[in-house]
């Protein structure tokens, strides 16, 4: 029997999967394989948490791969039930905890919308600026975290010294380094300190050095790209069926991304690149990761130029109260789409908050792509589906 | 929906996109919506395979919740009466109610440990009178006394206290407080003894109340006395006064807390009963802090600033004003000193920090105690506070507001929050 990856992807890369592999001989062959059950996880570096991966291995390959999740359930959308929408915004924080301002900023736009407020200028300004470094700080992670996985240490570390340089100036807008709690229902919590906009200028010219050197890093290294290129080929209808969303589903090719084709905040005033893909690799994932970095410094720059004075919040009443009726908002997190379903009885908690978080869907795709990969690639592809366990279970 | 609510079902959207799979799944494990032609909604995708119930329907109640009501599901409004309830059933001194939250139940231990601070100060000033009885005339006034005394002493605590009297007796240095009783030539004295040293916590208490007591009441007391309160049949107007003193204290002092949380009342009461925690089990020097309070009655000194009035036994009016009280707190602390969790982990929450700060004046308190007792041997019992006793009190009270503000602080913060 001849490989059988090779069939499905778009053409044999050199050193990829499809070059001089054997995967398995079977009945009739010279090697006889026994499937074998291989439990990966729940606690396993790679996989950022505690997702569990059941998989059924035929020699080298996998033959079938079942990821196992609620490990880290926490019942959110429960407790958002009994909290009410000033406290949600601190408990969204939480289920992806490394794009804590864009899950507030979901939820703030939902009850904002529902009571048909006007947020100031600024604040949409101030929101545009914070989601896209949020968004830094979340790809920077994952850059690191990669490389780190495919065994270069180097790129961590790099990673993580200009993620703590984002997380002081985040730091200083918003008082948290994980979880900001800075929006609110109508603005943000306040004004920026003085000196925000020239350090997010410099910390600008910071990042942009520092993809470049990331880049230099792990596209120079052979192994890096002998691992990630065309391994895990994701195909665009497969991607859309299952729902992925984010650097995963641009990786395949499809430009869709909610701040362009649902523009919230400022983001219908700015100009936003969305990067796209060809194969739709683990490579290619990986490379969205830095060229939407790039995008959103070009978004920051953009936003520092028109952010405009005024106020930053709006005056609330001392118990909001979202009106009944319901809501879907979705936006652009780091990791896809994230949307809040709201649905308001007219209390001042929601009677139901549903949230469709991008990692739960990127997750639910892994079983299509972890088949028939070998098990060596495992680590390549779900390093590269970015997900945090947290965000898939709630 | 077809199957009700008992077995509800939909039909599946798995075959038109895969990735409904999940959200499928998802909807079963939180509502128990099966879904038909789905490949497998089980097992349950989120919870565990032996979870009961459907977590996200509206009648599944959070664990907690049954415990305990959310907090935030109150309006501040709401809330103040409920609390203001919670308080006045403590403040009449029955068993408090259920604790409807944290910060009420903090409110009621402070009113515990109010009403008990009271019931200490009365039981001082009867000791007092009593040993100025004794050392007058040597006559044992009765077995008024005897029953007052013993319910100061409280129920469970009456073996503590009887040990606490025994380790007294041996210890060499306690000498004093057994040699006022000998004095005294009563029972009644030594039960008085051994109540005034049935615990480091009572003591504390009584040293609180001392520390506040002589400054502030006592001149008050001599006042009213001098005033000349309507004198009854059996007491004079002196004792007559000092005992109305000690209930009325009560009740006003349990008011303030009721009307005005995080007044200074409430303050020291709920300091009484926070010193009262840290300090370790008693052991044979803790009797030491109280040889001067029983020493100074039995000293010529210490009996003469007082007013001679106070000749003739207090007891009635103490009996009925401070007893229910005394006998309804002190099996209460017994209570708590038994399961000393509780009371830990008010501490906990009413106070994140304090940890440091209470060790301090922990510390400052015993070394400072032994100055303020031997000041006291020497000067006798003086209407102002000498200055290490002066500081001794601020450095106690500083952590102990801290603590009070904060219970009260997170009422309100709740009430912000909201």
């Amino acid at each position: 029997m001849t490989d059988t990856l090779s069939e499905r992807d778009t053409g044999v890369l050199p050193g990829g999967p499809g070059e001089g592999v054997i995967v398995n001989v079977r009945d009739g062959g010279d090697i006889v394989t026994q499937d074998m059950n291989l439990n990966i996880g729940p606690q396993h570096p790679a996989t950022h948490g505690v997702l569990r991966v059941v998989i059924d291995l035929d020699g080298e390959k996998i033959s079938r791969a079942t990821p196992v999740i609620g490990y880290m359930h926490r019942g959110f959308e429960k407790l958002a039930e009994a909290r009410d929408y000033r406290q949600i915004i601190a408990l969204v924080n939480r289920h992806d905890w490394l794009s804590a301002f864009n899950n507030e900023l979901g939820v703030c736009m939902s009850v904002e919308t529902m009571m048909e407020m006007e947020v100031p200028d600024r604040a949409q300004w101030i929101r545009v600026i914070m989601c896209e470094w949020n968004r830094i700080l979340n790809h920077l992670m994952f850059v690191g975290s990669f490389g780190l996985e495919l065994g270069a240490i180097t790129p961590l570390f790099f990673a993580f010294r200009e993620r703590e340089d984002v997380q002081h100036l985040m730091e200083s807008a918003t008082g948290g380094r994980l979880h900001f709690a800075y929006n609110r229902v109508g603005g943000v919590k306040e004004d920026l300190p003085a000196g925000f906009l020239q350090a997010s200028t410099k910390m600008i010219k910071v990042i942009r050095q520092g993809t470049t050197q990331y880049r230099d890093l792990l596209f120079g290294n052979e192994i890096f790209m002998a691992r990630t290129k065309g391994v895990g080929v994701l195909p665009p209808d497969v991607a859309m069926e299952f729902g992925v969303t984010g650097p995963t589903l641009q990786a395949t090719g499809v430009a869709e991304d909610s701040r362009v084709s649902q523009p919230y905040a400022k983001y219908g005033e700015l100009d936003v690149p969305v990067p796209v893909g060809t194969n739709g690799d683990s490579y290619d994932r990986f490379v969205m990761l830095l060229e939407r970095i790039d995008a959103s410094t070009y978004i920051i720059d953009q936003a520092l130029e028109g952010i405009t004075a005024g106020a930053c919040n709006v005056k609330l009443p001392k118990i909001v109260k979202a009106p009944e009726g319901e809501i879907y908002t979705r936006t652009e997190a780091p990791l896809g789409q994230l949307g809040y379903y709201l649905v308001s009885d007219g209390k001042k908690n929601p009677w139901r908050l549903k949230m469709r978080t991008p990692s739960f869907y990127n997750v639910s795709m892994m079983s299509y792509l972890l088949q028939d990969a070998l098990l060596s690639d495992m680590i390549a592809i779900l390093g590269s589906v970015f997900f945090v366990v947290g965000d898939v279970d709630r | 929906m077809p199957g009700g609510r008992e077995k509800p079902t939909l039909p599946s959207l798995t075959s038109v996109f895969r990735g409904a799979n999940w959200s499928e799944r998802e909807t079963f494990d939180m509502f128990g919506i099966d879904f038909e032609g789905h490949p497998g909604v089980r097992p349950r995708i989120l919870t565990v395979e032996n979870f009961e119930g459907w977590p996200l329907r509206k009648d599944f109640q959070l664990t907690s919740r049954n415990a305990k009501p959310w907090p935030g599901a109150k309006e501040p409004e709401e809330q103040k009466p409920a609390g203001g309830a919670a308080d006045a059933t403590a403040s009449a001194g029955d068993a408090p109610a259920e604790p409807q939250d944290k910060a009420q139940a903090a409110k009621a231990k402070a009113e515990r440990a109010k009403a008990k601070a009271a019931a200490m100060r009365a039981k001082k000033a009867a000791e007092r009178a009593e040993a100025q009885t004794a050392a007058a005339d040597g006559a044992p006034s009765g077995g008024a006394i005897a029953d007052s005394v013993d319910q100061f002493g409280g129920g469970d605590t009456d073996d503590e206290a009887a040990a606490a009297a025994a380790t007294a007796g041996g210890d060499p240095t306690a000498s004093t407080p057994e040699g006022a009783a000998e004095v005294a030539g009563s029972d009644i004295a030594k039960d008085a003894a051994a109540g005034a040293a049935q615990g480091d916590m009572d003591e504390r208490a009584a040293q609180d109340a001392a520390n506040e007591d002589e400054p502030v009441v006592s001149p008050d007391a001599e006042a009213e006395a001098a005033q000349g309160a309507p004198p009854l049949p059996s007491t004079s107007p002196g004792t007559e006064a000092e005992g109305r003193r000690g209930g009325a204290e009560i009740q006003s002092g349990a008011r303030d807390a009721a009307d005005t949380p995080g007044m200074t009342s409430d303050t020291q009461g709920l300091g009484a009963a926070r010193t009262a925690d840290e300090v370790p089990a008693p052991g044979p020097e803790s009797d030491r802090p109280l040889e001067p309070q029983s020493g100074e009655s039995s000293t010529p000194d210490g009996g003469a600033p007082l007013p001679a009035e106070d000749d003739v036994p207090v007891v009635p009016a103490q009996g009925s004003a401070a007893a229910p009280l005394a006998s309804d707190a002190a099996p209460e602390e017994a209570e708590d000193e038994r399961h000393g969790l509780e009371r830990e982990t008010l501490g906990v929450e009413g106070d994140g920090g304090s940890g440091q700060d209470s060790a301090q004046a922990a510390e400052g308190d015993s070394g400072s105690d032994q100055n303020v007792t031997q000041e006291r041997v020497a000067q006798g019992p003086s209407p102002h506070p000498s200055p290490s006793e002066q500081t001794d009190t601020a450095d106690r009270a500083d952590p102990n507001r801290d603590l009070a503000s904060d219970a009260t602080v997170e009422d309100e913060d709740e009430g912000d929050r909201r």
